[in-house]
């Protein structure tokens, strides 16, 4: 246990007010903090709210600085002890620390934590560290130094030049190679055009881009300046969820700031650019994030994705040259503008170069944003920066992606994350999402939680999406009521393949994916489900009845001693029986039966 | 013509243009790819996704109607895989779609039961759902049926170029529905009725209403002809079963029609309509044989020409009748009676300054709806083009899509200055300050053709009178600032193609010379005008003789009377006749008898309480015609007339086209040429022609249409601006302006008829004020309110509506109140009737003032 000095003049607290560390009370901490000031006439110690840690599950988190001591779920009633103990008397807490729930250890310091140290943050650099409503405080950490390069010292060309020998590839879902994507819009004629900033993030788990909006949002309109000037815009959107509020008003704050410093409007740093960042909020339908969609939804339209081609490059916004971006693709830029396409390039594998942020939530221990190289593997990232599965249960499966992506079983955890290796396995890399799951989770609900998902949030322009992707989940309910059949099992997956290759937009091609993944590496349990009625995760629980047949039951009371929920009660040598109130359906009493007394009633 | 490329489809090469679809180019080389979503007339979509092919080295499937071609595609349009995916996605289809083809009226013409046929799908691998929707049955003529919809958006895309941009999608997965805002009934969402949806549902879940059950598709007979409401003169398709026509469509799936054109042919079935002639009898009209009828009215016209002479008699006929009719008519009177007494509703419809424009602007004069489409800038004065002339406001709208800029100078705010680029709202009766504004500031803003203004005649002057011009009257008279003006005249000038659009009936001669001014200043003389007509055949009427100062060919009668001296054989009078404003102030004296066909003067003039009135101090009044009309109720023989959708002949539509008219049905009475020629015979002037194309045939003959004007000289007129119309003083101190409404037409006679009354409030019966006015005069909506003019009041209710400026109130012309208020001051040179505008005052009915 390291023991820290502390100078308290030096001192400013950190206080996380991102979205989950506010949920969790950290406007309280602050308040409490504030008040313990007051009461104790401190004014020299500065309270600083920053945006998200990526580490929500142990909110709230108060940092103190400058040395990172790191405080987790604090409530207002610590706030005294820390402001005594701590900051006037120079020693740590100890009791309030983070505690490593593999070794035991309290670790004081926020680099030492396993979490953050396996992790290489590009994209998520300043968040937690600055305070995100300020722009001096980015800029005094180097913000904004790459669009003063870019203006000053390159050409449009030589900038894009620069994002392609990055290597650096779309994070909104595609992948697809942002260099290349802004050289069409470059070359793309006409006077007008513009980039927006996609700031969508419709998929349920993933929160990466809210939180470097509302941690770092600057950096997201360095990367945005960088972008127009690179293709010749001078207008930008961002579109942005009206559920995240707090990121809408971070933004506009960062927007007004950027005004006032001259890094947007006419002549921007005494160049010939000029900028402008307007804002649009969506209204929360998971298909605007979709480009066209989004576009669509700019111009006042309904929200529905259009045919490509043209695509944006070339006919986007109202009709203009379009570069469209997600957040974390942007965030990146100014990283790479000022440390060097090499630097970044050196990160990740062959073909998946950088970093890339996951949102790692189920069933493991320590859940959160983590941002790894690519190419690290699935392993490393649960077992290792997440410490594993929860009440250390088995791991069963990954649905890694989102709706969008495909579920892998154990044998995948070695796979390098990176683009092309994911795709290989019909899974995605995709906004990120990363739901762990442990043996108590069923495969067959979970397809039909994601296709609840997708279904609902289908545009209902095309056939196949609208229409099949509410067939596939009728035939999902009725294999979590076990009123399927295998014929039914075999028509799934021809339905689940026409939707990906007949849909119109990327919705409705990759809705299929986690059925496709499931039913590949996870046959067996669709078939438990439909041949046998057995949900062996007991989650699908209308499906069926154990029930025990008097007459062939001896009393041996071997199903009762298995049973993991105590359903089954009867006297040695009596008839026993099952409460349905109690019994998940998995099925356990059943295999063990010497006698086989017992049976499903479907 | 674009380049020609070469593709493979289905292993065989075929040249077509660059830059079409993949379903075309298949179209081209014969092959038809399945298809629900994509239609010629709409932007595809690429949603329905059954027109999947393959490419190769394209990634999955794609969908033809989206991807255009390019040179060397290799294109597969049925392979097992493309078939797979189709009829997986009509079985997706099938399986949210009821299946109650056996009593679908849509049943043989449905593309979703031909794709699923072809497709040989005989039951789909899902189970067959009903989403339960209700029918909507609550408007007179689209019956909507969601149930049977799939979702192909075709509706929705041709709503927003065609018709009003009120319906869309709604929701999202399984319940997607398409949906009017809030989802109200049509009729309550501005919804046009104009049926385009309807025309292009492939399934039918949009149907007509009255078509349900009375007759299948393949039953249908179809016949060509022309709508008979505006001047549009849309060619319009009826479809009938047994003799009874079961809708009406255009000629190809986009082709637009309005509600008048679609739905509005109903009154032709009316119970009202006229069907024996009718002779007065102790002020009775009573029924009688044709024969009875010919002799008597044969016998008074003879008396009063014996009597009197020849040019005792007069004769009116409307502007919607054939060219035959029309020219038999005026032949009848010429040449039959004697009398070069004849005039039509043409002239109360703008129509005598409209051969002086065309005189002026030669064939430019009157351009075609393509070449509004195509134009880069427009400019609309007083024309309410959506609804007066609806298929002029889908060219307009059609136009705007295609980029193009639009100046409108309208008192009132329209559903086409919504969007304008500017809309010059200037004061009632001040058109000809805008366009004299306009003018000056084309001159001074340097945005006109110099070398072409150069060249025509007048154009010192024209520089001169305008730089006597003060833009601070102008901006006084019209209350238009000159920066908007400018700014108007930038954005026309500097169009390249452009097109001046007006309202024939709506504006005085004056500023049809400022357009022709304008449009020589710009100098696109060669496609720039288009003036539009509100009857459907105003320019046939007039070419064929039927008003008083020409003959047949717009001649003048001292001119060409000996030549058809020669053609009809009789001796003729050379001098014109009387107009009808000289016929009507005349009745009673200089003119005792009147034929009149298909025509209601005593509606349609104005002052009518004194028109009825002159007509009853006629000797003799014979009224052809439909319907008992308000001067068919003053006649003392009425002949049965047709409607145009039961004759055969032709018209000339407001783009200077002629057009054939051709009967859907057995004609409930005997033709009206049929009956001119009778009563002639009767008045031993025989004609001899056994059927209209013996009339058409003479007509070619004697008479070129369209009249060529190619001109190499052009000059300008120099008007000096006048407010036109009633001018408003203590008294009367609010502008009353009259129109057209989108579900009333003209005289109302027909509309009253027909179902569309249906969607017409009250029929027409109201004044519409805007909320300012309505509260200073203490008025709500709904209200009765006496409108006063200087010649009589009536009394109507109040509608409280946004869209004209304060001071100003709207009555729908359908109605035909306004013939009380109206002014019969008439224009000098055209003896015309000046009547859209009237000075009024107003009080709350009841209300003691
Ligand atoms: C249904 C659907 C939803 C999407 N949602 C998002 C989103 O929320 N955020 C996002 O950045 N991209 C989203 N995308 C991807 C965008 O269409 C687009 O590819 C992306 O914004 C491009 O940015 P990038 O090249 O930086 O990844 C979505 C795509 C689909 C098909
Ligand atoms: S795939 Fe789904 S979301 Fe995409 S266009 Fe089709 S219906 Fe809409
Ligand atoms: S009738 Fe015309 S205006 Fe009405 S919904 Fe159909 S297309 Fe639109
Ligand atoms: S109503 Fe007809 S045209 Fe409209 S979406 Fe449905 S099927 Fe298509
Ligand atoms: S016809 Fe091409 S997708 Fe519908």
């Amino acid at each position: 246990m390291v023991k820290v000095k502390v100078k308290e003049k030096q001192n400013k607290v950190f206080i996380c007010t991102g979205t989950g560390c506010v949920l969790s009370g950290s406007e309280k901490v602050k308040s409490a903090f504030k008040e313990e000031f007051k009461k104790r006439k401190i004014s020299e110690i500065d309270i600083v709210q920053t945006g998200c840690h990526g580490f929500c599950q142990q909110g709230p988190i108060v940092v103190i600085q400058p040395e990172g001591v790191f405080y987790p779920t604090v409530s207002a009633e610590n706030v005294s002890r820390i402001v005594e103990e701590h900051l006037i008397g120079g020693e740590v807490v100890e009791d309030l620390l983070y505690e490593d729930s593999r070794t035991g250890k309290k670790i004081s310091l926020y680099k030492d934590i396993n979490f953050y140290q396996k992790q290489n943050r590009i994209v998520l650099r300043n968040c937690g560290q600055i305070n995100p409503e300020e722009i001096d405080d980015y800029i005094e950490s180097g913000g904004y130094k790459a669009l003063e390069k870019v203006l000053n010292k390159m050409s449009p060309e030589e900038v894009v030049e620069e994002v392609k020998a990055s290597g650096l590839r779309g994070r909104g879902g595609a992948g697809f190679p942002t260099g290349l994507k802004w050289s069409f819009a470059q070359k793309a004629p006409g006077a007008v055009k513009y980039v927006i900033c996609n700031a969508d993030e419709g998929d349920p788990g993933a929160f990466m881009d809210r939180s470097v909006l509302e941690g770092d949002p600057h950096s997201v309109l360095e990367g945005m300046m960088i972008a127009a000037y690179a293709i010749g815009a001078s207008e930008g959107y961002i579109y942005v969820r009206a559920e995240y509020p707090l990121a809408v008003k971070r933004l506009k704050i960062a927007v007004e700031h950027a005004k006032k410093k001259g890094f947007l409007g006419k002549n921007i740093l005494g160049s010939s650019f000029d900028f402008e960042i307007k804002m649009k909020e969506g209204a929360g339908a998971f298909v605007c994030g979709e480009e066209t969609a989004l576009m669509a939804s700019i111009e006042g339209k309904r929200g529905m994705p259009r045919i490509r081609p043209p695509f944006p490059a070339q006919s986007g916004l109202w009709g203009k040259p379009t570069n469209i971006n997600n957040v974390e693709t942007l965030a990146n830029i100014a990283w790479i503008i000022t440390n060097g396409a090499d630097k970044f390039a050196a990160i990740g594998t062959e073909k998946s170069k950088g970093t890339k942020i996951f949102a790692v939530t189920g069933k493991v221990k320590n859940g959160g944003l983590v941002e790894v190289p690519m190419g690290t593997t699935l392993r490393k990232v649960i077992f290792d920066i997440c410490g594993g599965i929860k009440d250390d249960k088995k791991f069963k499966a990954v649905q890694i992606g989102g709706p969008s992506g495909g579920c892998l079983p154990t044998e995948f955890l070695d796979t390098p994350i990176d683009y092309e290796s994911l795709t290989q396995t019909g899974a995605i890399v995709g906004s990120g999402g990363m739901v762990v799951m442990d043996e108590s989770s069923c495969v067959v609900d979970l397809a039909k939680y994601f296709l609840t998902f997708t279904q609902k949030e289908s545009c209902g322009k095309c056939v196949p999406c609208r229409v099949g992707t509410k067939r596939m989940l009728e035939m999902l309910e009725r294999m979590t009521k076990g009123e399927s059949d295998e014929k039914e099992l075999v028509l799934l997956e021809e339905l689940a393949r026409d939707v990906k290759v007949a849909s119109l937009c990327g919705l409705g091609q990759t809705a299929p994916n986690p059925i496709l993944t499931m039913l590949e590496y996870f046959q067996e349990e669709f078939e438990e489900h439909v041949k046998e009625g057995r949900c062996r995760a007991g989650v699908c629980s209308e499906l069926i009845a154990y029930v025990i047949k008097e007459n062939v039951c001896r009393g041996c009371g071997v199903c009762k001693k298995h049973c993991p929920m105590g359903a089954i009660t009867g006297e040695k040598k009596q008839p026993h029986e099952i409460d349905v109130t109690k019994c998940v359906k998995c099925g356990i009493c059943m295999q063990h039966c010497p006698f086989d007394a017992i049976y499903i009633a479907k | 013509m674009s380049e020609q490329i070469t593709v493979m489809i289905n292993g065989k090469e075929a040249k077509v243009p660059e830059g079409i679809l993949i379903i075309q180019a298949a179209k081209m080389a014969g092959i038809d790819i399945p298809h629900l979503c994509y239609c010629e007339c709409l932007p595809s979509t690429g949603s329905c996704r059954v027109c999947l092919v393959e490419i190769e080295g394209a990634k999955g499937l794609v969908a033809s109607c989206a991807r255009k071609v390019k040179d060397g595609m290799v294109i597969d349009t049925d392979t097992e895989k493309v078939r797979e995916a189709r009829r997986f996605v009509l079985e997706l289809i099938l399986s949210n779609h009821p299946g109650d083809c056996m009593s679908c009226d849509k049943n043989g013409a449905c593309e979703l039961q031909k794709y699923a046929y072809e497709l040989g799908i005989e039951k789909t691998a899902f189970s067959m759902k009903d989403p339960g929707y209700e029918i909507d049955r609550s408007n007179p003529f689209i019956e909507r049926n969601y149930n049977l919809c799939i979702l192909c958006g075709r509706c929705v895309g041709i709503c927003k170029t065609q018709g009003a941009d009120v319906i869309d999608f709604v929701k999202r997965g399984m319940v997607t529905k398409v949906a009017t805002p809030m989802d109200k009934p049509l009729q309550e969402s501005g919804c046009d009725f104009c049926g385009s949806c309807l025309a292009v549902c492939p399934v039918g879940a949009l149907l007509e209403v009255d078509r349900r059950f009375r007759g299948r598709e393949w039953e249908m007979e179809e016949t060509k002809t022309v709508c008979s409401y505006c001047g549009c003169g849309c060619d319009l398709v009826f479809g009938t079963v047994d003799g009874q026509i079961m809708r009406a469509t255009g000629e190809s799936l986009g082709d637009f029609l309005c509600a008048k054109g679609r739905f509005g042919w109903d009154f032709v079935e009316s119970s009202k309509r006229i069907t024996k002639p009718l002779i007065k009898k102790n002020g009775v009209l009573t029924e009688s044989t044709y024969e009875e009828a010919f002799e008597f009215a044969a016998e008074r016209l003879l008396d009063i020409r014996k009597a009197h002479g020849a040019n005792r008699i007069g004769g009116f006929i409307g502007a919607g009748n054939t060219n035959e009719v029309a020219y038999l008519f005026q032949k009848f009177l010429r040449a039959g009676i004697g009398t070069n007494n004849i005039d039509s509703s043409a002239r109360l419809l703008g129509f005598p300054a409209l051969v002086d424009l065309y005189e002026a602007l030669g064939d430019g004069a009157v351009v075609s709806m393509e070449n509004i489409e195509e134009a880069d800038a427009l400019l609309l004065v007083n024309a309410d083009v959506t609804v007066a002339y609806p298929r002029v406001g889908v060219a307009v709208k059609r136009a705007l899509s295609n980029g193009a800029k639009l100046v409108v100078v309208d008192a009132g705010r329209t559903k086409i200055s919504e969007k304008a680029d500017i809309h010059i709202q200037s004061m009632a009766g001040s058109n000809e300050f805008v366009l004299s504004g306009l003018l000056k500031e084309l001159l001074d803003g340097k945005v006109y053709d110099e070398e072409f203004a150069k060249k025509c005649g007048k154009f010192e002057d024209l520089k001169k009178s305008l730089g006597k011009l003060k833009m601070e009257t102008v901006e006084r008279e019209s209350g238009i600032s000159k920066d908007v003006l400018k700014e108007a005249a930038k954005l026309y000038g500097e169009g390249k193609k452009t097109v001046i659009i007006f309202g024939a009936e709506t504006v005085s001669p004056q500023t049809m010379e400022l357009i022709a001014d304008i449009s020589l200043l710009t100098g696109k003389t060669k496609a720039s005008v288009l003036p539009c007509l509100l009857s459907s055949n105003l320019w046939g009427t007039v070419y064929m003789g039927a008003l008083a100062e020409f003959y047949p060919g717009v001649r003048k009668a001292d001119e060409a009377g000996s030549d058809f001296e020669k053609a009809w054989g009789v001796k003729l009078s050379k001098e014109a006749g009387l107009s009808i404003k000289e016929m009507l102030d005349g009745m009673g004296s200089s003119i005792l008898g009147m034929y009149i066909i298909g025509a209601d003067p005593v509606a349609q003039l104005p002052n009518s309480s004194s028109v009825a009135k002159s007509f009853s101090s006629l000797d003799f009044l014979v009224v052809q015609d439909t319907f008992l009309t308000e001067t068919a109720k003053l006649a003392d023989v009425v002949l049965p007339g047709v409607t145009l959708a039961e004759s055969n002949g032709t018209i000339v539509n407001m783009e200077y086209r002629t057009k054939e008219v051709r009967t859907a049905i057995e004609p409930l009475v005997q033709a009206d040429w049929e009956t001119v020629v009778a009563l002639s015979k009767k008045v031993n002037y025989t004609m001899d022609y056994s059927s209209e194309k013996e009339i058409a045939k003479e007509i070619k003959s004697l008479v070129s249409i369209p009249k060529k004007i190619e001109k190499n000289t052009y000059k300008f007129t120099l008007v000096e601006p006048k407010i036109s119309g009633e001018e408003p003083d203590k008294k009367y101190p609010y502008t009353l302006i009259v129109g057209e409404t989108t579900f009333g037409f003209y005289d109302g006679v027909r509309t009253k008829n027909s179902k569309l009354s249906e969607l017409e409030p009250n029929m027409g019966d109201y004044v519409v004020f805007n909320s300012d006015d309505a509260a200073s005069l203490g008025l709500e909506d709904g209200c009765k309110v006496t409108v006063k003019s200087r010649r009589g009041k009536v009394i109507t209710s109040a509608k409280i509506l946004d869209f004209l400026p304060k001071g100003m109130f709207f009555m729908p012309s359908c109605h035909n109140k306004q013939g009380v208020l109206s002014s019969d001051g008439i224009d000098l040179k055209l003896k015309s009737p000046q009547d859209r505008l009237i000075a009024v005052s107003v009080s709350k009915e009841g209300v003691a003032k």
